[in-house]
């Protein structure tokens, strides 16, 4: 396989992270352009465009699907709630020991109140968490090479960059509450099954 | 109505096609050289952008004429609609009355005559 060809396939790979109309509609194209930059600007310089770019577009189309595609409950189960949380995290400084007991504590208490409503926003979705997780913690790798050892970003927005990380983390506490509620059905499903 | 202000990166999409249609690339292409390297796109945020602007109607897709590097891979290519034309004229007159006035709060500002 030419160097050319694995380049094109890794980053077709990573094509899937972005939402399943936003690749059917422009996956052959987001390609092109990248087999277009490979020969104008070479490997390093056409992954470091598509990197950065991943690391922006992917949560920002996702977020799109969410807020545009999906009713305001779901928007909120989502989504919305995650955010909280992550942002909840941020404030009393326990990032990882917060987040992911509050995106499950808000997975029960949506279930709970609204089953029906919370079955149909993440019977879709739930089988996908790992695309979510893979984007959060993607993004989460990004901001932590960008802070430690990236260029000086002086000039990038406080406000931006906290909406960056907080959709990071928003992505990773969605990740896992789907991973979960897919666990759950899974595990209900089975015995149905075995009748 | 009056149309909300574009996104810059909308804006800048809009620029980059006034002279033809063109396809991703090379509206990524023209942006970093109508920007001098200030706007960097990468593939999704220029899609994304795509996107937006023919849901908005204001750009359309055309059949390509071809590659001119001999490409024989099918592309797509984009055009300014009529909307699109008016969208970017009625933000470049806003952006250009914005200075205008910054150069009248403070003479000689951003190139103005002091």
């Amino acid at each position: 396989m030419s160097d050319s060809s694995l380049h094109e396939r890794s980053y077709r790979m990573l094509v899937r992270l972005y939402p399943r109309g936003f690749r059917r509609d422009y996956g052959d194209e987001l390609v092109q352009f990248f087999r277009d930059d490979l020969r104008a600007r070479g490997a390093t310089g056409a992954w470091g465009r598509a990197l950065s770019d991943l690391l922006v577009s992917v949560p920002v189309q996702h977020v799109e699907v969410a807020v545009i595609h999906r009713s305001s409950s779901r928007t909120l189960a989502m989504l919305g709630l995650p955010l909280i949380a992550a942002a909840a995290a941020m404030a009393f400084g326990r990032l990882v020991v917060l987040t992911v007991p509050l995106a499950v504590a808000f997975a029960i208490g949506a279930y709970v109140s609204s089953r029906r409503a919370y079955n149909e926003a993440v019977s879709s979705a739930s089988a996908r968490w790992w695309r979510v997780l893979g984007a959060g913690v993607l993004l989460l790798a990004g901001i932590a090479a960008a802070d430690g050892y990236g260029p000086d970003l002086e000039w990038f927005p406080w406000f931006a960059a906290v909406f960056v990380w907080l959709v990071a983390w928003g992505l990773v506490g969605t990740g896992t509450l789907l991973a979960v509620v897919h666990l759950f059905r899974s595990l209900r499903a089975r015995p149905a099954s075995s009748l | 109505m009056a149309r909300a202000q574009l996104p810059s990166a909308s804006l800048h999409v809009l620029v980059a096609l006034l002279d033809g249609e063109k396809h991703g690339y090379a509206v990524m292409r023209e942006v970093e050289a109508l920007s001098d390297g200030a706007v960097r796109m990468g593939a999704g945020t220029l899609y994304g952008t795509i996107k937006r602007l023919l849901g908005d109607g204001l750009i359309e897709e055309v059949d390509g004429a071809g590659d001119d590097d001999g490409d024989d891979e099918r592309r797509r290519y984009y055009r300014l609609t009529a909307a699109g034309e008016r969208a970017a004229a009625a933000e470049l007159a806003r952006l250009r009355m914005l200075l205008r006035r910054a150069q009248r709060l403070r003479p000689g500002f951003a190139g103005g005559a002091g």
